[in-house]
């Protein structure tokens, strides 16, 4: 399943802490309609320099579907920075 | 099929559980089955118990003591992305193929990524369940695992 939601919280002082849930799902539907205009192109520049386009595409959709449990978290003396997509 | 197993399924086919519980419920079933249906039920359920046992994620956590303070650094990546990663891997052009084959011998690592086969893909994953790095010095504590 594609990620739906990307969360970052920023602690960047004591009293200074920001939270962001941004739902994946509206950037991708944003998105959308470029890749349907750049899937022709793309599809005609892998096909004269002789890639597999559905191997491509297919590796390419499993990154995206596969992000979904990246936690990166970074807690430094002068700030901390998590993100979770989910 | 048990009435229990086809609502495990249906709970599945909602969304409502993912894939892994459901494999773990039908899995904890199998102890419920039938003294006939007990070899076969056996057979079957060995492997989503063995699939259960499977790392997920890998995790990296760094602890440093700098002169500020100290920094902690923990991120965990699916064992899935890692898949991901190895089967676009297949999609590099052969020039630079080369270039990075030639940039990782000049760093005394002998290894041709071209290797690197959707194939070979399920034993490497296996391979890292087992990975533990643990490098500790005064400074900084580095540890790589799979969870």
């Amino acid at each position: 399943m594609i990620p739906m939601v990307l969360a970052v919280r920023v602690h960047a002082s004591p009293d200074k802490t920001v939270r962001v849930w941004i739902p994946l799902i509206l950037v991708w539907l944003l998105l959308l309609p470029f890749v349907l205009l750049l899937a022709p192109i793309a599809m005609i520049v892998a096909l004269v320099l002789g890639y597999n386009v559905w191997r491509g595409a297919g590796a390419i959709i499993g990154v995206f579907t596969a992000l979904s449990g990246v936690h990166v978290e970074v807690q430094a003396p002068g700030a901390c920075v998590l993100v979770h997509i989910q | 099929m048990s009435e229990d197993r086809r609502q495990i399924l249906g709970m599945l086919a909602d969304g409502k559980i993912s894939a892994d519980e459901a494999e773990r419920l039908i899995s904890a079933l199998g102890g419920s089955a039938g003294p006939q249906s007990g070899y076969r039920t056996a057979q079957i359920d060995t492997k989503p118990a063995e699939r259960t046992n499977r790392a997920k994620y890998l995790r990296v956590v760094v602890e440093a003591n700098d002169m500020d303070g100290n920094t902690k650094v923990n991120v965990r990546v699916p064992m899935q992305l890692l898949r991901a990663g190895v089967r676009l891997s297949a999609l590099i052009p052969p020039q630079a193929r080369e270039q990075v084959n030639a940039a990782l011998a000049r760093q005394g690592v002998a290894f041709d990524i071209s290797q690197i086969r959707p194939e070979n893909l399920e034993e490497l994953i296996e391979q890292l369940n087992d990975l533990t790095v643990d490098v500790d010095n005064d400074r900084a504590r580095v540890r790589v695992f799979c969870e």
